[in-house]
């Protein structure tokens, strides 16, 4: 028997990325589909209306659009991960005058990106097991009451969740330190002893799949340009600086317990794959705001990898 | 307008990545490939044509190679290259024979620079020698730039092949240390080619006075009688000989503008300064290129056609002159007026320029190694990241093989079975991936509509990256056939039967994922999301 599993990570609010992983089980005739952490966006777009006319500015460009415009507009701006907002010019300065304010607004369009995605979910998989999803390091603690009450996702965020075929699944979002500050960061002193808990589910770990959104430390798959402390990219005339930014705690737990797969996200230029004995850890890395779902068909038979392929839909 | 984004505190969108840098790095991956070698060949490899007008002409497909380029990078930042740009845009098997073809270009081309760098080098230590009054320096140099054996143009070849390895292997501050040098001195040095240069119109009197001081007392004449002996004559200049010298010299020496591309994704400015700065690397490269050949011509007339002439016909009648396959330091090193720094720094400039262009390019190809291996279309192995050096170590030996593969078709070593090697035109290749990648662009807001979105920029109602994307892929398909125009028959059939080895590995993989439920069309096609 064959367990076919598809994974992607860090949509990032993608809403395209979102529709396609929806598809994915079909498309690719997979058993089931794991959407690893990071679901939300990170930038809201405030679309200032003026008179009859809206504008905004995002990729460096300054766009003026009709109010019949709008519509089709926002699903662009959503397709790229971010959230579009038209309102009108008090509210937008109110807004720019109070971080709260932001705050407030950025958990309103992500818990209802969010429910509008669970929604579309469960128009084909209500009361299935086919889609696992975890939020990551920048996801608001509002995502994962979005996903425990879904009917069409399972959510697993720090538990162990079975899998068809005897495969079990522990997830954990969680990561170490990051430039940002983000929602789940810890050191990993602290991270090993959370993820140490987590594995003591599992009774044994010959079908383990780890879905941990940061990547094993120094692993090839965690390589991300070294960051001056304005967050500007270090160059010198070598090239971009790169270093390794992954998680010593995962890369310890990894090679502990040789689980067969680990999952892993979080640094978007580093997709890949990486052996640590018979663990095979893959990043799909992330295409999310050219609206491109990368991720990793695994196949797995027994205690054995069968196969594994990069995709970039 | 609304100028203001919100921007939550737990983001990486705040990296800035300034054009300035992007330009480096564009610049750092393309000069020093053609300009050197091939463009003081010119007027024996295409009697009549016009170097500097061949740069010149050259300039305006480059622009539009490198905005292709460099549109689609910043797109699809990390989509690791023109393999997934032609792949995911138009098909995967064009994807695939378009890349072997390239890497086996690449092996053919690392080989014929450092096949030329090796003289180069020789040429340099040669005038160094002179220069300081080391006779054992000087003789040193000698031998390895007409070497009585071929023999120490390979083993010398293969020895630069194994520095860059090392280098490449380690990173670092070591690499950055030595990236630095390799990046400033062929660039301080050739500015001073150029100045040396137009400063000295040549009039035979002065120039084989120069000439003679470097290369020998009676060498200046020696090369002119040989050339006349021969059935040198001066050729009339003609623009069919100058478009056959941009398909074969110019466009070989514009490759390699969309390396920085690959950084572009998710920082604070991103399209405007990849694009401002891979383009302007681009302008700034011709300049130089331009410059280079224009003055070195300039100061050397006909007697860089009538070296030619003599080194390529009849060099075993030097008895004099060294027998050195022609480069752009030999004559311009020769106007420093016995200045020893200023001599070495254009002689380096030419040596380090052959050589440091490898470390980029060979990082160029290991990550397509690494798509395709990722995509298993090639063997696993090839995907594996050396954990101390981070640096993907198999598909690096394997580059560096082909490297050494590539030193030994385009040494003297092979005899008379150079010509059946050696066809593997690097040309041929790079052009088929420039072609490509133009219809790639040209196709992108019809099959790719959501990726365009980023790049979306309309002329008169029509796409401005599909209108640069079909003057690409034209000018791409004119100066293919123009390349092969300019081939042996038994070069474009290797060349060819090196594409037809792609389609068959392509084959070959298609049918053994397919064995394991994989259709390779749908790895990289798009989902309907609807």
């Amino acid at each position: 028997m064959t367990l076919k599993l598809f994974f992607a990570s860090d949509v990032h609010g993608s809403d395209i990325c979102w529709r396609k992983f929806l598809k994915v089980i079909d498309y690719h005739k997979v058993d089931i589909a794991i959407l690893g952490g990071d679901l939300t966006g990170k930038m809201v777009i405030p679309m200032v209306r003026d008179g009859e006319e809206y504008s905004y500015h995002l990729f460096g460009r300054d766009v003026k659009l009709t109010k019949a415009q709008l519509d089709e507009e926002c699903v662009k701006i959503a397709n790229s991960g971010y959230y579009p907002y038209p309102c009108e010019k008090e509210e937008y300065e109110r807004l720019g005058g109070s971080e709260d304010a932001q705050k407030r607004k950025f958990n309103e369009l992500m818990a209802e990106r969010m429910q509008k995605w669970v929604d579309l979910a469960s128009e084909r998989f209500k009361g299935k097991s086919q889609l696992y999803v975890s939020p990551g390091n920048d996801d608001r603690l509002i995502v994962d009451e979005i996903l425990e009450k879904s009917d069409s996702v399972v959510a697993c965020e720090k538990k162990l969740v079975s899998l068809p075929d005897g495969y079990d699944m522990v997830s954990c979002g969680w990561v170490n330190p990051t430039p940002w500050n983000t929602t789940r960061e810890l050191p990993d002193e602290k991270l090993e002893p959370m993820l140490e808990e987590l594995m003591t589910k599992a009774e044994s770990y010959g079908k383990l799949i780890c879905n941990f959104h940061a990547p094993p430390y120094n692993s090839g798959l965690d390589i991300a340009p070294k960051l001056k402390e304005d967050f500007s990219v270090k160059v010198s005339v070598g090239g971009v600086e790169l270093a390794p930014m992954g998680s010593k705690a995962i890369r310890h737990i990894v090679e502990k317990y040789k689980p067969l797969l680990g999952l892993h996200g979080h640094i978007h230029e580093s997709a890949g794959f990486r052996r640590f004995g018979r663990t095979l850890c893959v990043n799909p890395g992330s295409e999310y705001a050219e609206g491109v779902l990368r991720g990793y068909l695994v196949f797995l038979s027994g205690e054995k990898i069968q196969g594994h392929w990069r995709v970039a839909n | 307008m609304s100028k203001t984004l919100f921007v939550r505190e737990a983001t990486g969108l705040v990296r800035e990545f300034g054009p300035f840098m992007v330009l480096m790095m564009a610049m750092n991956n393309m000069i020093g490939a053609g300009i050197w070698g091939l463009s003081i060949r010119m007027p024996y490899t295409y009697a009549g044509s016009d170097a500097p007008l061949a740069f010149i002409i050259g300039l305006i497909p480059a622009f539009f190679f490198a905005i292709s380029y460099a549109w689609l990078a910043s797109c699809m930042p990390r989509a690791g290259g023109d393999y997934v740009f032609i792949s995911r845009t138009i098909n995967p098997a064009l994807g695939y024979v378009v890349t072997i073809g390239n890497f086996l270009g690449r092996w053919f081309s690392i080989g014929f620079l450092l096949v030329t760098d090796v003289t180069l080098w020789g040429v340099a230590l040669r005038i160094l020698g002179k220069g300081a009054g080391n006779a054992a320096l000087a003789d040193f140099g000698t031998f390895l730039s007409a070497p009585p054996d071929v023999t120490v143009i390979l083993v010398g070849a293969i020895l630069l092949l194994l520095t860059v390895w090392f280098f490449i292997t380690i990173g670092g501050t070591v690499f950055k240390a030595y990236t630095a040098i390799i990046w400033f001195v062929p660039l301080v040095g050739g500015i001073i080619a150029i100045l040396m240069q137009l400063g000295n119109p040549f009039s035979p009197a002065t120039f084989s006075k120069a000439w003679d001081a470097v290369w020998g007392t009676g060498s200046y004449q020696e090369i002119v009688t040989i050339a006349q002996n021969t059935g040198w004559k001066p050729t009339a200049p003609n623009l069919d000989a100058t478009i056959r010298g941009v398909a074969g010299a110019a466009l070989f020496a514009y490759s390699g503008f969309h390396n920085p591309a690959q950084w572009s994704g998710e920082v604070k400015n991103p399209r405007r300064n990849m694009l401002v700065g891979i383009i302007s690397g681009t302008l700034i490269t011709a300049v130089i290129y331009i410059s280079l050949a224009a003055s070195t011509f300039f100061a050397g007339g006909d007697f860089i056609s009538q070296y030619n002439w003599a080194y390529y016909r009849a060099r075993a009648q030097f008895v004099i002159t060294p027998r050195i396959e022609p480069v752009v330091p030999m004559f311009a090193a020769i106007f420093t007026g016995g200045n020893v720094l200023l001599a070495f720094l254009i002689a380096t400039a030419g040596a380090f320029s052959l050589y440091h262009v490898q470390p980029a390019a060979l990082m160029m190809e290991t990550r397509r190694v690494f798509s395709l291996a990722f995509d298993r279309l090639f063997p696993e192995r090839f995907a594996n990241v050396s954990e101390r050096f981070h640096t993907p170590t198999w598909a690096i030996i394997f580059m560096v093989v082909g490297g050494i593969i590539g030193i030994i078709i385009s040494s003297p070593v092979l005899g008379p079975l150079r010509s059946l090697a050696g066809g593997i035109n690097a040309t041929f290749m790079y052009l088929l991936g420039y072609t490509f990648t133009g219809l790639a662009l040209a196709l992108l807001p019809i099959v790719r509509p959501e990726i365009y979105e980023s790049i979306k920029a309309e002329v008169g109602g029509l796409p401005l990256p599909s209108i640069c994307g079909v003057v690409a892929f034209g000018l791409g398909l004119f100066f293919f056939a123009t390349n092969a125009t300019v081939m042996a028959p038994m070069d474009i059939s290797i060349s060819c039967l090196i594409l037809g080895i792609g389609l068959a590995l392509y084959v070959y993989y298609a049918f053994k994922n397919k064995k394991m439920g994989i259709d390779l069309k749908t790895l990289l096609s798009e989902i309907p999301p609807e």
